[in-house]
């Protein structure tokens, strides 16, 4: 590894930048994820209407009262989801660490966690859907997840969690910074 | 730009559709998370006598703390995003297939890194291990492939060197 070299150079400054970034990340948290935690309500009623009867963010997860009926023990009640945002929220450190590593604008660091939230959202929501897949048939098939739909939400999900929470932060650090990717990491070498 | 980006997003989608089917599952996935589990089973237990693995799972014998290699925690996801960001930059075929065997070296190496910092992280503490585990390690294993990725870019787009030059 030559620290000469400036690909070298920016991976250092983005590992340091992801230090603060974290933490600023973590405590900020409960503010960001409210409203990803509202998109994907909103999300979960697009994909099945009145899925969800209530919603809570506490303790850093969020709750969702959903109108499935589900009777246990010969008692008979709502099903209640927990997620936990803070999965699918990580590409705004990640972002931010990247932007500041680059010497970008801040205003591209606040348009750029307004830009991640409905990819939050889309996690929060796969993961709610993923819950009830993994729960009973009887409980799928009330939220509409038989068949190809479940299919669906189960790639979705999984997309949701694996790729695109560290995926479009460095999607977007790509299309803004191109002029810094141009002139300073892939200058040729002399 | 366009045409990259359209490239990259439907290798990333076709790739990580394939890597969820059963057959692909099967035949690769699972395989190649046991030998990771291995890899990281055999570092370990040349510098750590108490360490001990057993299929996926790698295990402390001293104190119980074991950690399972799962789907998400194999280096598959970052290697599809790397693969799928150098197939679709126009470059020679040769070049595409150095930087995608490299890229996928890189990409495990750091997937090791990730496996054996968990483990011993997790002995010391679980609520270290939760962070770096669900997203501190996420991260840095996307800018992992990000850096190969810039690394094979440059290589790609150099001049070749001249004769006069030599």
């Amino acid at each position: 590894m030559r620290l000469r070299d400036p690909i070298w150079r920016f991976a250092l400054r983005v590992l340091a930048w992801l230090v603060p970034c974290f933490a600023a990340w973590y405590a900020i948290a409960p503010w960001y994820d409210r409203p990803a935690a509202w998109l994907a309500r909103i999300l979960l009623d697009l994909w099945h209407d009145g899925l969800v009867d209530a919603m809570e963010l506490q303790a850093r997860l969020v709750t969702y009262v959903t109108s499935l009926q589900v009777t246990e023990g010969g008692r008979t009640g709502n099903l209640v989801l927990e997620v936990n945002p803070l999965l699918y929220g990580y590409g705004v450190p990640l972002l931010a660490a990247l932007l500041l590593a680059s010497g970008a604008r801040w205003t591209r660091l606040v348009l750029g966690a307004a830009i991640l939230l409905p990819f939050q959202a889309w996690g929060i929501a796969f993961d709610a859907l993923a819950q009830i897949l993994r729960s009973t048939p009887a409980l799928a098939a009330q939220a509409g997840l038989q068949g190809m739909r479940g299919e669906v939400a189960a790639v979705a999900y999984q997309l949701g969690s694996l790729i695109l929470p560290a995926l479009v932060p460095l999607a977007l650090w790509t299309a803004w910074q191109r002029a810094f990717l141009e002139g300073v990491l892939l200058r040729p070498e002399r | 730009m366009l045409r990259f980006l359209a490239a990259f997003a439907l290798i990333v989608l076709g790739l990580f559709t394939a890597e969820l089917t059963p057959p692909v599952q099967q035949a690769f996935v699972m395989p190649w998370t046991r030998e990771l589990a291995h890899v990281c089973a055999a570092l370990i237990t040349a510098f750590d006598g108490h360490a001990a693995a057993a299929g996926e799972v790698i295990r402390s014998t001293s104190n119980g703390f074991a950690v399972a290699i799962e789907s998400g925690c194999n280096g598959v996801e970052a290697s599809i995003v790397l693969v799928a960001a150098i197939l679709a930059f126009r470059a020679p075929w040769l070049r595409k297939l150095a930087g995608v065997l490299g890229g996928v070296l890189a990409v495990q190496l750091a997937n090791v890194l990730r496996v054996i910092t968990l483990f011993y992280l997790g002995q010391w503490s679980l609520a270290a291990f939760e962070w770096a585990h669900l997203y501190v390690w996420q991260a840095l294993i996307m800018v992992d492939a990000m850096v190969v990725w810039l690394l094979w870019l440059r290589w790609v787009r150099a001049p070749a060197p001249s004769r006069a030059a030599a």
